[in-house]
Formats: structure tokens, sequence, C-alpha cells
């Protein structure tokens, strides 16, 4: 399972890692810490390594200037037909503030909205 | 032979000239009209002398009672009386007179010597026989014919004439006797003889006698006279036409008066004919004897058989007949008659007709009788009664007239008034009918009657109405009353007597409103102007209609020019801030001039409900703006068209203004309560993650096995994280006193000092950025909170550090500098630059953050903000992506 994560936390992407490590979630684990730097990657791998593209995307919501909402409308545009996108992506935050678990859970391109810290329990939920 | 010449006339004969006794003629007053010549002898008189005596001359006293009277004597017979006369020398001779009446009144009296009697008698039968026989008896004869006679021979030359020939037909004085005519001729005396007198005359000699009883003839002098004559031959003792004669008698008196009378009678006729008044005459008898057409008329009869033979009574009423009766018998016993009086008669048809009737003493073929004078009155009395009908009527309806009304005459007595009048003096029509003027106690004051008289006459003479002045008077309920009177001329028959009519207004009630409105209206004005509202009247020139129908557009831009403020209060003008110099003749245009918008769409809505309220903003004179809430209503007229408005204004910026304050503040705290919550939820991420972090962190160290390879990553991790909690508690409390403070301690602070402090504060970041910092302290220093300063300092170098572009090394300027009231501090630098139309007005807002920096939780903009501002001053920025970021705050 290939999966990205998009946080500008250090600290938490460390932890995620990690943890997926540990769990035998994936080993193929990649970090950016910006929308910006996360849309490049993207772009990048569906260009270059096609096969490389991630299945899984854990997207935090507060980030310094576009955060995860931002993401979700630029990668919206980006792939034009969800349908045939392979991307799964979870929205990963400390937040505990029900407008933004809603918003998450009913957005479209969102799978689901999970709160840190990231569990095992969790994790063998989503394999 | 007698010749008869005046065959109608009665006997005369006389021997006068010739008889040898004393002949005298007296007229019926015993003056001498002739004397003979015997008579003229025997007593010593020339003719001329005798004419001037009377019979008494003649006689004495004895023998006037022997004469016999006038009455005495007549045609037929002669009075013969013994007594004496008396010569012109007063001797008295014995003699036997006789007297007789001849045709004209008359006397002729001969006298005689009786001794001499036989002598005369046979003398007189022989002076009988001569005159009968002979030319002389014929002169004599016409000599003294009372007649004008004239006796001519075959040539027209005058034999004889009598003296009234003479008299009536001599010219000349000087033909005056006999001797101008005897011999004369004719034709040669009076050369005017007309060709037919001539005709005439020749015709009598011819044998023919011609006559008229009545010619028209011009005399001498051009008169028209009427002539009696005769013209006939006469014979001489030959028995062959010797001349003729003519008797002349002039009528003209006569037969004018005849004519006269005739035509009187004709007209007499024909008055009683066609005279429009019934004419009855009846006998003693009550019957009529005659009845004129108009009596035959009046009755309904036919002609006047109808009437005629009938009595009087038929015609008239049953109930009247007493009174008649005894009028008719005052008639007759007074001989005076009796005056008109108003009778009813009766018609044929049974109807009663009207006359009034007169009766006057009569005679009808010799018999007393009556004679009726009755004028029709049927007419009149129908008029009559409706004219007094009319007058009820009319009396009817000048009672309904609520206002005093009455009519005099040209000296002031009451002709005619009204109920309404009578009870205002407290009296009643009657009383006014009778006495023709008021009770005297509402006589009005000497000066006030004056004044009216005067009117009175004025109105008369100038035929011209007059409204008198208002007069105050007491009625008699004892209310004062005001009564206004109009004084019409009016005639009821010609221009000459004209009389006044005046109808009175009683003003009392409207001056009682007109003092309700007065007062009210000083009410009105009073709180008007002291009223603490603006008040405010607006008239149009124009009053218009406004509804559905009319085109509204067009209608209101006049309205808006034309209505114009014509009455302001003080208030009002206070509002604006203007005098009412200003403001009076203020058009809606200029009040709405700043919004003529709003200023449609409000009186649009005014003229469609006749009524509205709106709160408006209004400009004072100045500009100023300020709020109102108007009451304004539409004034109309009778026709219903708007005339004007008014308004009431109250002035409640106060409360706008607070409204906005409020408003604003209430967007501040929502916007504060925004920030807040921002502020809340960045914070209780960045506080959770952290948290969060940390709790995974031990989770993953290796308590068991310290050496573990990943323990020094994790412990790393756990310092980032503590590190990261820190901050974000220092960046909180910051926040929370830096909101909190109330009061900052000012102290003269250089901006040298502080700038130095600053950079050794951060002398690692900076060193790093191997960053140039240059000042210029225009300003050096400054009364200020230190910490605050401090702060800003901070804050702006540490951004200016942070946001430094990679690609040129870092050059800062500080710099300070006046700048109207403030002293402006200004960071600049070449780092990043913002992208102020994307972030222009989240700059300063919290936990903004424009670059991926490490470190900036965009906070610190967010923090100078709020102490500049604390203090009393502002920031600004300017940037260019790329280009460098100057900050300037205003302290």
């Amino acid at each position: 399972m290939k999966v990205l994560i998009i946080d500008d936390d250090e600290v938490n992407n460390f932890l995620c890692k990690k943890i997926m490590e540990l769990c035998d979630f994936s080993n193929e684990v990649h970090t950016c810490e910006s929308v910006q730097e996360g849309m490049d990657y993207l772009k990048n791998i569906k260009a270059e390594h096609p096969d490389q593209y991630p299945d899984l995307l854990f997207l935090d919501i507060n980030m310094p200037v576009s955060n995860g909402w931002d993401f979700l409308d630029i990668y919206n545009k980006w792939i034009q037909d969800p349908t045939k996108d392979s991307l799964k992506i979870f929205m990963l935050s400390s937040s505990v503030y029900e407008e933004d678990i809603n918003r998450a859970e009913e957005h479209p391109l969102v799978t689901k909205y999970i709160t840190k810290p990231l569990s095992e329990d969790v994790l063998m939920q989503l394999k | 032979m007698v010749i008869s010449i005046m065959p109608e006339r009665s006997h005369y004969f006389s021997f006068f000239e010739e008889a040898p006794d004393i002949i005298l003629i007296f007229d019926h007053h015993w003056k001498v009209s002739d004397i003979n010549a015997f008579g003229r002898k025997a007593l010593g008189y020339t003719r001329e002398e005798a004419l001037t005596l009377e019979l008494p001359d003649l006689t004495d006293s004895a023998s006037q009672t022997l004469i016999p009277s006038l009455t005495d004597l007549s045609q037929d017979q002669p009075i013969i009386v013994k007594h004496k006369l008396k010569t012109k020398m007063g001797v008295l001779v014995s003699l036997e007179g006789s007297y007789r009446l001849i045709s004209n009144n008359l006397i002729v009296a001969t006298y005689r010597d009786a001794t001499k009697e036989n002598e005369i008698l046979s003398a007189l039968k022989e002076s009988e026989n001569k005159l009968t026989e002979s030319d002389g008896q014929m002169r004599l004869f016409v000599d003294y014919a009372p007649a004008a006679v004239a006796m001519f021979d075959t040539k027209m030359n005058y034999i004889m004439c009598s003296q009234k020939w003479i008299t009536d037909w001599s010219i000349l004085p000087d033909m005056r006797n006999r001797e101008a005519f005897i011999g004369k001729n004719h034709y040669d005396l009076f050369p005017d003889v007309t060709k037919k007198w001539k005709l005439i005359h020749q015709e009598s000699l011819k044998g023919a006698i011609l006559s008229s009883d009545k010619e028209y003839f011009k005399n001498q002098y051009g008169e028209d006279i009427w002539l009696k004559w005769k013209s006939l031959p006469w014979y001489n003792s030959e028995k062959e036409i010797g001349g003729i004669m003519l008797f002349t008698e002039i009528i003209t008196i006569h037969v004018e008066t005849q004519e006269a009378l005739r035509e009187s009678e004709n007209l007499n006729r024909r008055l009683v004919e066609h005279t429009p008044v019934a004419i009855v005459i009846q006998d003693i008898n009550q019957q009529i004897v005659f009845a004129n057409p108009k009596a035959v008329e009046m009755v309904g009869a036919k002609n006047t058989e109808e009437l005629v033979g009938k009595s009087i009574f038929d015609f008239t009423l049953a109930h009247n007949t007493e009174f008649i009766k005894s009028r008719i018998e005052e008639v007759f016993r007074s001989g005076k008659p009796a005056p008109f009086i108003e009778q009813p008669f009766l018609h044929k048809d049974g109807t009663h007709i009207y006359g009034e009737s007169a009766l006057f003493p009569f005679e009808y073929k010799n018999e007393p009788a009556i004679l009726s004078v009755i004028t029709d009155i049927s007419e009149i009395k129908k008029v009559s009664t409706q004219l007094q009908q009319n007058e009820k009527k009319l009396r009817e309806i000048i009672d309904l007239v609520p206002f005093n009304m009455f009519a005099k005459d040209g000296d002031g007595n009451i002709l005619l008034a009204n109920k309404a009048f009578a009870q205002s003096y407290g009296t009643t029509t009657e009383y006014i009918a009778k006495h023709k003027s008021l009770p005297k106690k509402f006589d009005p004051n000497p000066a006030l009657k004056k004044e009216f008289v005067r009117i009175d006459k004025e109105v008369i003479k100038t035929k011209k109405s007059i409204t008198t002045p208002m007069e105050e008077f007491v009625d008699s309920f004892g209310n004062i009353r005001y009564l206004q009177t109009t004084k019409v001329p009016y005639t009821a028959d010609d221009n000459t007597n004209i009389k006044l009519l005046g109808i009175s207004a009683d003003l009392t009630e409207r001056i009682a409103f007109e003092e309700k409105i007065k007062k009210s209206e000083e009410n009105l004005d009073f709180y008007f102007s002291t009223s603490m509202d603006g008040f405010y009247v607006m008239d149009i020139d124009k009053p218009f209609v406004w509804n559905d129908s009319i085109n509204k557009t067009k209608i209101i831009k006049r309205v808006f020019s034309k209505m114009k403020i014509v009455k302001i209060n003080d208030s009002m003008l206070a509002q604006y801030g203007a005098t009412i110099d200003d403001m009076m003749g203020y058009s809606l245009t200029d009040f709405f001039k700043h919004d003529m918008k709003q200023g449609y769409q409000v009186v649009n809505k005014l003229l469609d409900h006749g009524r509205m309220q709106s709160i408006t903003e209004e400009r004072k004179l100045d500009g100023t703006v300020f709020w109102v809430e108007g009451d304004y209503v539409c004034l109309y007229n009778d026709a219903g068209e708007v005339s004007g408005l008014f308004g009431f204004r109250k002035d409640i910026t106060d409360r706008i203004r607070a409204d906005q304050e409020l408003r604003k503040i209430t967007d501040d705290l929502m916007k504060s309560n925004n920030e807040l919550q921002q502020f809340a939820y960045l914070t209780s991420h960045d506080l959770r993650a952290p948290v969060v972090n940390l709790s995974s962190l031990l989770k993953f160290y290796n308590k068991e096995i310290p050496q573990d390879k990943d323990n020094p990553i994790i412990i790393k991790k756990i310092e980032h994280s503590v590190e990261q909690l820190k901050n974000t508690l220092n960046d909180l409390v910051n926040i929370v006193a830096t909101k909190s403070q109330n009061k900052e301690e000012k102290a003269k602070i250089s901006f040298s000092q502080t700038c130095k402090d600053v950079i050794s504060g951060i002398n690692q970041e900076v060193k790093m950025a191997k960053a140039e910092i240059r000042t210029d302290f225009k300003v050096r220093s400054m009364l200020y909170s230190k910490t605050i300063m401090n702060s800003i300092v901070l804050n702006l170098v540490t951004n200016a550090v942070k946001y430094r572009s990679p690609n040129r090394p870092l050059k800062i300027n500080i710099k300070t500098y006046r700048y109207e009231k403030f002293v402006c501090l200004e960071v600049r630098d070449n780092g990043l630059g913002i992208d102020l139309d994307k972030y222009g007005d989240k700059l300063f807002g919290i936990y903004q953050r424009f670059h991926e920096a490490p470190n900036s939780k965009g906070l610190g903009l967010y923090i100078v903000k709020t102490q500049v501002e604390k203090m009393g001053g502002h920031i600004k920025v300017k940037s260019k992506v790329g280009g460098g970021t100057t900050f300037s705050v205003f302290l």
C-alpha cells in the first residue's frame, strides 16, 4: 500500500510513518508538508511513475497558506473525473470540532475522517 | 196783399215810423229797443237818446205799477193800461198804453191819445191798408224786422235794410248807418260776394224762393259762420218783380252748439255703449229700463232684452237684497249718489261675479230713476284673491327664511317683516304690521340710528344696494347678536315709489366661530413655534389632482419645484442649521437634492397614501448629515386637490448614530467573536497537536530499551513538540495580556536604544540571516509604552528576518519621522513581499500566515496592530511580491 501524507507537522508525519511500519500497514509512505508540495508530488508521480501513484492519502486540515479543504478543491480540479480516481483520501486532524468532522464526512472525495493520533486499530480497519 | 215772409215767425206788424202814435219797442229788461218818429217828437228824444232809456225813465212811479209785467204779456192780445209818460222835459202826459209781446221777447208799446182814438184807429186802418199795399210798407217792415233783412231793386241796389242787416254786415265804421246802404249797389258795397250768391240773387230775381237753414259761410274777417238765409222776389203794386229781399241770420253759435250737442250725444251714446263699466238704469220699482252692453256681458246675457224689464234682484244675491233696497231708498230720499261698494252679482250661469257699484239719482223719460255704474272686478277679485294667496305663500316663505327680512318705505315705516325679524326683537309680525315699526325699546343707539337712516336714504336715492356695518344688539332672549344687513331698493310699480328691502345676516355664530378659530389658530401657532419637533407647512401655487389616472411622473416634477415652504418653526430651522430666510420658500427639490431618488420615493408614497411616516437622511445647510423621523400629511382643498402638505420632524440623528454605533460595535464584536473563535480553534489545535504528538511519541519511546536507536529521534521530536507547546502558550499569554491591559505606562523611549535591544535579543537569527540593518531616526525619542514599542519593533524585525528572500542578502531599514500629529516608525525590508491584493485584508488578522516559514504562527502582525491601535495609532503596509515590504507604524 502506497501512502501519501500531507501535513505540515513533521512530528505527526514521523509518528504516522512509524506506526504504519510497526503495523505492517505500509512501508511506502511519502510525506509532504504543504498542499503545494503534495500536489507537485502527485502530479510528478502520475506523470513519471504512474504505478507509484499512492493508494491512500492522509490529509491534515489545518495547514498554513492552503489547508486541507483547499487541497481537496485543487485535487478535484486536477483529477477531473472522480470515478477514475483510485486515491482514497482520509482526513486526519487533531480537530474535534463537529463542523470539521461533518464537513469531511460529507465531502465527496473524502472517504473518512480520522482523529489524531493515528492508531493501530484505525489502521487495521482500513486494511 | 200780405206777403208772408217768415211764415214761422209770429205775426208782427207795425206802421212804426209813420204811425201817429208813440210806438216804443222794449226788450224784456224794459230797455228801449226802438222808438218811432212820433214818439221821438212827442217825448223830445232823439233816437240815440231814447235807446239809452229804460221804461222807468219814461214814466212816473205810479205808472210803473200799472204797467204789466213780462209774464202777463202775450203775443196774442195787448194789454192796455192808462198811465203817464214822461217827456225829456219831464212833462207827464196821460196816455193809453198798449203792450204786446212780439217774438224774440220784445215788447211793443203803443201810446195814443185816447181822445184821438177814432182818428188813430181809422188812420191805423188806413195805414194798415197802405202798408199792405205800398212799397213803403215793405220798407217799414224791412226796417224794423228783427232779422237782418235787405230789400233790393232789380239791379241789386239797396232800397232798404234793417238795422240788424247793417249791424251784421257792415265792414267799415262809416257804413254803420242806413244812409251808407240805401241806394248803393250791393255788389259795390261788398265786392267779395261770391258767384254762388250772385246766382241766388239772380234766381230770386227771376222769381225763385231760395233758402237754407244752415249754410256755411266765411265772413269778411275770414271767420267761420253758419248762416240761415232766405232769398225771394218782392212784387210791386203792378204785380211785377220789383227786386229781391234777403233775410240772413247768423246762427253760428247755435249751429256749433247743436253740433257739439250732437257730438256729445254721439259721444255719450258711444260711451254708454262701449264703456267698460256696466250702466244700468232702474226705475222706481227696481225694474231695469236700460242696460248697456257691458252690463249685458257682465251677467252673461245675450242682449239687452234679457235685462230690460227684469228686476235688478234677478241679478243680485238673495242675502244682499235688504241691503240693496235700503241703499236705493237712501238715494231716492237724499237725492245724493251712493258711493262705490263691492257687491256680488249673479251671473246667468249661476256663478258669482264681483262688481263695485255706485248709484246715482237719475231721470229716465221724465220719471225718477237710479243709474247704477258697476265696475267688473271679478278679474280684479280673482287677481286679488290670487294675490292674497301669493302673499300668503310669500309670507310663508319669508317666515321660513332664517334671516331677518323686512321692507321699509322711504319714511322708515316697516311694510313687511318676517317671523325671524319679529322674533329677534321679541315681538310678532302682527305687531309690526299694525304699528309699522318695532317696539321702541329696540331703537338702536342714536349714532347707529343716524347711520342707518343715512344709509336708507342713500339706498333710495342712488337705487343701489348697500350693506350696513355690523350691528351689535341684545335680542329679546338677552343674547348678544351680531347682524349685518343688506338693503336693496325696489319699486312695486314705477320708479317713483322706492321702497327698501332689507335682509339681515346673523353673523353671531360666524363671529363666535371665527373667534374660536382664531383662538385655536393662536394655540396652533403657539404650539407650532414652541414645539421641540420641527414643524412646517408647504404650499403649492396650483393645487393638483393625484390619482391613478394622471401622469404621475410629469406632475411630480412640477410638485418638486413648486411645492414650497410657507411656514416653518424654529425647531426645524435649528435642525437644518438655517435661518428663516434660508428656508422660507424651500422646495422639495431643495430638501432632497442630495438624494433625489430617495425624495421621489418618499413623496410618491406620501401622495399615494395621503400621509406617511418615514425616516430620511437629510443634509444640513452646511452639508452635515442628519437623520429625521417625519410624519407627513397632505392637505387638500374642497375640490379634493392636493394644495399643500405639512410635516412633523423629529431629529433622530443621535438615535441613528447610536444605532450605527451599535451596529459597528456589534460588527466589531462579531468580528471579534469570529476572531476569538478562530483563535480558540487554532489555539486549541496548536495546543492539541503537540500534546497529541507528545503522547504518541511517549508511546513510541522504548522505555525497556533506552538505547533503542529510535529513542534519540523520539526525544528530539518530544523536545520539538514541547517547544511548540511553549510557544503557543507564550503567544496566548501575550495576546491575552495585550488585550486586557488598560493603561500603558508611558516613558521616554529612545528609538535607537529600542532597536539595539531588540536586535541583540534576536541576534542569532539576524546573524544567520546575514541581515544588514540601517537606521535613520529623524525623531529620536518619544513618550510611549516601553513594552509595546519593544513588541512592535521585535515583531516587525522578526518578520523581516523570517520572510527574507533567498535570492538576495537581507537589508532592513528602520527610520522614524513626523507625519501630521503622529510619529511614523518605518521598517522596510527587501524580502519576499506580500501579495496585498490576495491577502491585504487578512494581513493583520489572527493566525494568518502567508508563507510556510517555520515558526510563523501569523500572530505577530495581529499583536502589533492591536497594540498600536490601543495606543491610539495605526499601521499601514506597502508591499510587492518579490520586492520587499514596508511597514509604517503611526505612533
